[in-house]
């Protein structure tokens, strides 16, 4: 994973999972830096985006950049077929244990650890 | 170069305040919102991914982000020179919702960083570039920005400065720079914090005898603001004194040193910081406000940080070293104790140590006074002058 870390970036990582394990739908969870870098990426590449999550949208759904910005609890809509795109650095072990607190479990999610 | 004078309040325009940070960690454009706001339509431009409450952020900045060996191939071009590369480069990772379009709606675009002036070139008749740090020695005690990053902003300053004719900065040293070595014209427009703040401070009261004397220094935890060398001076003053450090944590690695080196010193305590809108209200309940900035390779000799000003409109008694700027209002003011350049630790805090309580009313009491003056309304007029003053010609 380092020796990949090195030479490519997060977002063309995301991309190379889409495009090997063409999801059903696209969940992205950070609506922070990395999520609009994810986003505008996929955009650029025609991959729609079924939902934009963030924990700041639990207290109240807010929009940005002209998308909807929803709380964790749209977690519990993620079917097998579908992949949750983790959009941060700092905060990946939190956001794992709240996808796995809403049934979406490793395989399902896409993301760099910090290891 | 006291451009400071009382002109005309610009009202019914739409303005843009551009700067590549979250509103929460930028004081000088969240103080020009706060006053052009009450009679304009004012929007920003920020890294603020979400609504904000009050403040109108229908644009944002992000920087999509590279890998280590695509890093590493932008570091070789920066030392074989192919700068035009590397901006443009920098300038094609950058995401934002904001097009020339949308640019020709708003009269006034204040543009806060460097990097991102390139985004304004064509509305750069309306563009007022606010140069809050002489950028290519920002951070020259670092030998990876001297460099990989230095040459780059110092190439920026030289292809872009001459297309923006408005250009402001923090302090007469800052302007000077510029002019030296760009031959740019920068007008001074110092921090001073807003009025409705500064009114929050506490009201002044002598210092009894048996009163601990509590210094204060607040800001960000970065290397090179010599917070060590405050924790080893909490460490020499006498029993009068009380050093509090009020940090953000800017580096969190550096921020866990700090907090252990504290824990070995008794007379030193570590506060959580508090928001921005409460700093000066908080301080005001000290005696001296202290600044190190003795780095002497980077921009330290000529800044005017915001907390100086913060410091002031608090009332305290100032202790500042490094800085040209400051030790120049110190004393012209008589605003507390100055030092040009470096000082020792020891002489620091013999200088400290020798001071009775009558000599820090007597500086607070200036400081008091000088407040009154060192506010943003007394100057914002003027900048408007000057800046519809550029346009006309």
């Amino acid at each position: 994973m380092n020796i990949l870390k090195f030479f490519i970036s997060f977002r063309f990582f995301v991309w190379f999972i889409i495009f090997l394990r063409r999801p059903t739908r696209i969940f992205l969870y950070g609506a922070g830096e990395i999520g609009v870098e994810i986003r505008d990426y996929l955009n650029h590449k025609n991959i729609p985006v079924y939902c934009w999550l963030d924990m700041k949208a639990n207290t109240i759904e807010y929009e940005f950049w002209g998308h909807k910005v929803y709380g964790t609890s749209k977690l519990k809509e993620v079917a097998e077929a579908d992949l949750v795109v983790i959009c941060s650095e700092v905060m990946i072990d939190s956001m794992v244990a709240e996808c796995k607190k809403q049934n979406v479990f490793s395989e399902k999610l896409v993301y760099w650890s910090n290891d | 170069m006291k451009s400071w004078c009382i002109g005309r309040m610009i009202k019914n325009k739409k303005v843009l305040i551009a700067f590549y940070d979250s509103f929460v960690s930028c004081p000088r454009p969240k103080r020009l919102h706060a006053y052009l706001a009450q009679h304009n339509d004012v929007t920003i431009a920020s890294k603020d991914f979400q609504p904000l409450s009050n403040v109108k952020n229908s644009f944002f900045f992000c920087r999509a982000k590279r890998s280590r060996f695509a890093q590493w191939i932008v570091d070789c071009l920066v030392k074989f020179r192919c700068l035009r590369r590397v901006v443009k480069l920098q300038l094609s990772q950058l995401i934002t919702n904001l097009d020339d379009s949308a640019l020709k709606e708003f009269d006034y675009v204040f543009v806060h960083d460097l990097a991102l002036l390139p985004l304004f070139k064509s509305v750069s008749d309306k563009v007022i570039f606010d140069a809050r740090e002489f950028y290519p020695l920002m951070f020259t005690n670092e030998t990876h920005f001297k460099v990989y990053e230095a040459p780059i902003w110092h190439y920026m300053c030289q292809q872009y400065l001459p297309l923006f004719p408005c250009k402001i900065t923090v302090s007469d040293g800052v302007a000077k720079k510029y002019q030296d070595i760009y031959k740019q014209d920068f007008f001074t427009f110092p921090s001073f914090p807003l009025k409705s703040l500064a009114d929050r401070k506490s009201t002044f009261s002598a210092l009894k005898p048996t009163d601990k004397i509590r210094i204060i220094y607040h800001g960000a935890a970065h290397k090179d603001r010599d917070i060590e060398k405050l924790i080893a001076l909490g460490d020499c003053l006498d029993s009068r004194y009380e050093l509090h450090l009020m940090l953000k944590k800017a580096d969190p690695f550096y921020y866990e040193e700090i907090k252990e080196r504290v824990a070995n010193v008794s007379g030193v305590k570590l506060l959580p910081p508090v928001k921005f809108e409460h700093i000066i209200e908080f301080i005001s309940t000290y005696d001296i406000g202290i600044h190190m900035l003795e780095n002497t390779e980077n921009q330290h000799s000529i800044s005017l940080p915001n907390k100086f000003f913060e410091y002031i409109a608090a009332g305290l008694m100032l202790i500042t070293a490094g800085s040209k700027e400051m030790y120049s209002f110190i004393k012209s003011h008589n605003l507390g104790m100055g030092f040009e350049t470096k000082v020792p630790l020891d002489d620091l805090a013999r200088h400290i140590n020798s001071l009775t309580c009558n000599q820090i009313d007597s500086y607070k009491h200036n400081n008091q006074k000088a407040s009154e003056q060192f506010v943003f309304e007394h100057i914002a007029e003027g900048l408007f002058e000057h800046i519809n003053h550029s346009r006309s010609i």
